[in-house]
């Protein structure tokens, strides 16, 4: 995929958050053709757009349901109690959840997700991207929390 | 959800160890998706859409990763497709050109697994709205390393962190494998000792003409053994195979056996007059994915054989031990083929398979033309005895269709209209007799959990019932203690040890606990 940096991964974001994975739901679509999963973010912190919920829902393509599993290359997977930084964009559909919030998919796939560590080193990967975007992408693939969030809020 | 677990921490380790110890770049390593293939897919490729040369890409793509020495996987070339079913579970595998969501993906792979993290289905797409090429041209995309890369994803690998790595997330400049990418896939399918096959293959025969019927065992290594006791292995042979079939090919009135040897020659292996066998006996210069055994002309000996060749076409031969020369038959190109009664209910077999288009087929006339039977698009199919025709002989056929559901066919020469049986899933299924009247009208299966399932009442209700908790491989039925209940079970499980199950029930059906085999 195209390399996005963290200038434009901010540009093309509607919110960008800091916060824990408190739950991942594999479910089927519709059509019954696919699986997608909604992961529940506990928000600690907004670094840049607005929202109003304490815990927000995040998409996207692949999970597990019952017997049967579907991945996608690229795209972000999350585990329960995982530190994350997202840069977040909010989804064209509705969530199968009722009385649920505005639901978002990650910008950019796998690459709008950073993992932050117990160090506070946030670390970002899971895609391909070409190789003309190699050092703009590579440039922040491992950074420190407070750093990216400095970098984000200068290209808000 | 705990495949997401599976990637996602094994995908943090390796970060982590990067995170902490930069630069040291002995430290950046592959990482696994957490799947992974039970056995080689068959890959199709539909190179409409890309530059001239793709297909070639596409095949030399597959075959790098097939040619990795350490390791026993391979892609299977299956041809070419028209299909741009791309993402679907549908047990085809194919590569194509297509479009993807979002103009910043350059390519991507679509795969699906079963409860024992066992990928089911793969699909490779690269993005037809990006420029692409096979020879280099400045400013494209090279076909084949960019498909190179995303057959790694399907054959189970993830992102390595090693950045000489063709699995590194970023495409700059590498143009095959790294020794990365290598213990990669050494890792997933380690080629310990010789192995050449993921899982062992099961058959059921009867092979002392004792009417109960023996077990045939093929182990990882290709070695061949059997046991009449269910008990003892014998060796047969030295020579490694990949299938057996059984079949009177002397007409001496003993089973021997057929098959198909490590290099893909029919071998075959007579049963003296005290019972043994000796080695395996190469039959012709003709190569092949797959064979089956039948009475063709109504003999009354099973001494005919049937395979797909390379070509993907059915060829035959009523003389397999002779100068064996064998016979194209139709034009029609196959991924499987079965036997079947459809004709003169009687010794005398026709044949049914799955064409390219996954449709069922069949002809009563192998020199002839093939049929078409209904629209529906399959995975599998057996022969069994469902008609309502109480002298009909395995005139009936059932199958898995692509969403994995049981279907049958009373009547698959009568227009081939076919009714589904229950709402479980599966990945394989067998035909047996459970009870006992002669007739193979009832069915087991695996299903996507891996339990061996079965019914006897397909047509009516339906109901499949799992025969305990142990997670199987590959299924077969058999008479194996010669009482009247008639099929018994035998599978192998995942560790490659052969289990067998009785039935106990009479005149209901049920069967009692698995017994072990210890492996040869």
């Amino acid at each position: 995929m195209v390399g996005l940096d963290t200038q434009r991964l901010t540009r093309d974001s509607d919110i960008i958050i800091v916060g824990e994975v408190e739950c991942v739901e594999p479910y089927w679509s519709d059509d019954g053709k696919s699986i997608y999963t909604v992961v529940d973010v506990l928000v600690n912190d907004i670094i840049a757009g607005t929202s109003h919920e304490l815990s927000i829902q995040v998409e996207h393509l692949g999970g597990m349901v019952d017997d049967i599993g579907m991945g996608v290359s690229d795209e972000p997977a999350f585990r329960e109690g995982e530190e994350v930084l997202l840069f977040l964009r909010a989804a064209q559909g509705k969530t199968r959840r009722k009385h649920a919030p505005a639901v978002y998919n990650v910008t950019g796939a796998a690459q709008g997700k950073y993992t932050i560590d117990t160090e506070g080193v946030a670390h970002k990967g899971g895609f391909s991207v070409l190789r003309r975007d190699k050092d703009i992408v590579e440039q922040d693939m491992h950074i420190d929390l407070y750093d990216l969030i400095e970098k984000i809020k200068q290209h808000r | 959800m705990k495949h997401t677990h599976y990637r996602t921490i094994a995908y943090f380790i390796v970060i982590l160890l990067a995170g902490l110890i930069p630069g040291r770049q002995s430290l950046y390593a592959y990482s696994l998706a957490g799947v992974k293939w039970a056995s080689n897919p068959t890959v199709l490729v539909n190179p409409s859409g890309g530059p001239s040369g793709s297909l070639t890409a596409f095949q030399s793509a597959m075959n790098t990763w097939t040619a990795v020495s350490t390791s026993y996987f391979s892609f299977v070339y299956g041809g070419t497709t028209t299909s741009h079913d791309y993402s679907q579970n549908d047990g085809t595998n194919i590569g194509d050109f297509g479009a993807l969501s979002g103009d910043t993906i350059l390519g991507q792979t679509w795969y699906w697994y079963d409860a024992g993290d066992n990928i089911i289905d793969a699909d490779i797409r690269l993005n037809s709205a990006k420029s692409w090429s096979t020879d280099g041209t400045p400013g494209t995309n090279d076909v084949e390393i960019v498909a190179m890369h995303e057959y790694g994803h399907a054959l189970g690998l993830a992102h390595s962190s090693n950045s000489d790595a063709l699995m590194y997330p970023t495409y700059h400049g590498q143009d095959g494998l790294h020794q990365d990418d290598i213990d990669a896939v050494s890792s997933l399918y380690p080629l310990t000792g010789s192995n050449i096959l993921s899982d062992p293959y099961l058959y059921a025969v009867d092979l002392d003409n004792d009417t109960r019927d023996d077990l045939v065992y093929i182990d990882t290594r290709g070695y061949v053994y059997y046991t009449t006791d269910l008990s003892t292995w014998n060796l047969i042979g030295t020579n490694k195979c990949t299938m057996v079939v059984s079949g009177d090919f002397n007409s001496d009135n003993r089973t021997d056996l057929a098959g198909l040897n490590v290099n893909q020659y029919c071998v075959y292996n007579l049963q003296s007059a005290t019972g043994s066998f000796d080695d395996w006996v190469k039959s012709g210069s003709n190569k092949f994915s797959s064979m089956i055994s039948m009475d063709l002309d109504g003999s009354g000996y099973e001494k005919d054989l049937v395979g797909i060749n390379l070509n993907q076409y059915a060829v035959y031969t009523d003389n397999a031990t002779g100068s064996t020369d064998w016979t194209k038959s139709g034009s029609n190109k196959f991924t499987s083929l079965n036997s079947v009664d459809l004709s003169d209910h009687g010794t005398k077999r026709d044949l049914t398979g799955i064409n390219l288009n996954q449709y069922v087929v069949y002809t009563t006339d192998i020199t002839g033309s093939w049929t078409r039977s209904g629209s529906n698009r399959f995975l599998r199919v057996v022969s069994a005895n469902l008609a309502d025709d109480d002298t009909a002989e395995e005139s009936a056929l059932a199958g898995i269709n692509l969403n994995r559901y049981v279907v049958y066919s009373q009547d698959p020469t009568g227009g081939g209209g076919w009714t589904k049986s229950g709402s479980n899933k599966y990945l394989s299924i067998v035909a047996c007799d459970f009870d006992g009247n002669g007739a193979k009208d009832d069915l087991a299966g695996i299903n996507l959990s891996r339990y061996v399932v079965y019914s006897d009442d397909v047509q009516g209700a339906s109901t499949w019932e799992r025969l305990g908790t142990n997670s199987f491989t590959s299924l077969v039925c058999g008479n194996f203690d010669n009482d009247t209940r008639q099929d018994d079970l035998a599978a192998v499980n995942q560790n490659g040890h052969v289990l067998y199950t009785l039935q106990t029930g009479d005149p209901s059906i049920s069967f009692g606990d698995w017994i072990k085999i210890e492996k040869p």
